[in-house]
């Protein structure tokens, strides 16, 4: 049997093969196309952009509850956040801690979200800073608990012993 | 002698055309379907959740049919990929930002999804609210 020549070769095999992978890259350029802008615009962002704007259906759905609803379901979109958030904006990751520590009725518990909240963002680490940045979540919740700030931040003691 | 040797290539030229046909065909429809294991497809890195997060970040632009209804299946996949009750509350902020229907708000569908959730008002002004409220 006699062993096929190289021009045979390159006529019925290579040259399909070229066919076929020019014809696939063609395929791929109208299918990107076809799948708009906004596939074109996600198509080559930094793993930190990517991983960003992949947080954002979790952010608005914990922004949509964290107006209206009962302080469990808040919690539960709060930690779904966190989650999809991971690392990617430390900011963000703050003022979520401090709305867990709106909710969370537990003083203890409280003074270590808070504390969380200082290490993610060191800007918080201020307390009136911290008060601001808990006040402003505190307003965009209309109903308890949450939608006032903690005693803990409130702060002044009156003096004790005095007229 | 001449006009025999042509005749007897007819097949084989005529099978070298198919063959050729049916590889550009063949490598076509797997590039459309990004099954190659290259290709602009390939290379890029979209995801349904970035897609979906665009829209709910710059709002729904897209006028044309395909983009619209791209952003449909991301919001269905993306929907089916959650739990409850993260799956109410992303079908609220989907009806409210009008995620499959061309920007346009959703307020009955919006409506079941925050009664379903139990927030403390799902009326229309509680719904205009919630719609404000949820931009990122």
């Amino acid at each position: 049997m006699k062993a096929p020549r190289p021009g045979t070769l390159a006529l019925w095999l290579l040259g399909p093969l070229l066919v076929a992978a020019g014809a696939g890259e063609l395929g791929s350029l109208r299918a990107k196309a076809e799948r708009g802008r906004s596939f074109e615009a996600t198509s080559s962002l930094s793993v930190d952009a990517q991983k960003l704007l992949e947080a954002v259906p979790a952010r608005a759905m914990d922004n949509a509850v964290w107006t209206l609803a009962s302080g469990e379901l808040a919690l539960k979109l709060v930690k779904f956040e966190l989650d999809e958030l991971g690392d990617a904006d430390a900011p963000r990751h703050a003022r979520l801690l401090l709305r867990f520590g709106l909710v969370d009725q537990n003083f203890d518990g409280q003074a270590a979200v808070f504390a969380a909240a200082c290490a993610a963002d060191a800007s918080l680490c201020d307390q009136a800073r911290l008060r601001d940045a808990a006040e402003h979540e505190a307003q965009l919740r209309f109903v308890p608990p949450g939608n006032h700030l903690p005693l803990a931040l409130i702060g002044g003691h009156p003096p004790i012993g005095a007229p | 002698m001449v006009s025999e040797s042509k005749t007897s290539d007819r097949p084989r030229r005529a099978a070298l055309v198919v063959t050729y046909v049916v590889a550009a065909g063949l490598g076509y429809v797997l590039g459309v379907r990004g099954a190659l294991p290259y290709g602009a497809l390939k290379s890029s890195r979209s995801t349904p959740l970035a897609r979906v997060g665009l829209a709910l970040r710059d709002g729904v632009t897209a006028s044309d049919g395909a983009s619209l209804a791209l952003l449909k299946n991301d919001a269905d996949g993306v929907s089916a990929g959650l739990g409850s009750p993260e799956r109410d509350a992303f079908e609220l902020v989907a009806a409210l930002r009008g995620l499959r229907s061309g920007g346009r708000p959703d307020y009955v569908a919006a409506s079941q999804r925050c009664l379903a959730l139990k927030l403390v008002r799902c009326d229309p002004r509680a719904l205009e609210l919630i719609q404000k409220r949820s931009a990122p």
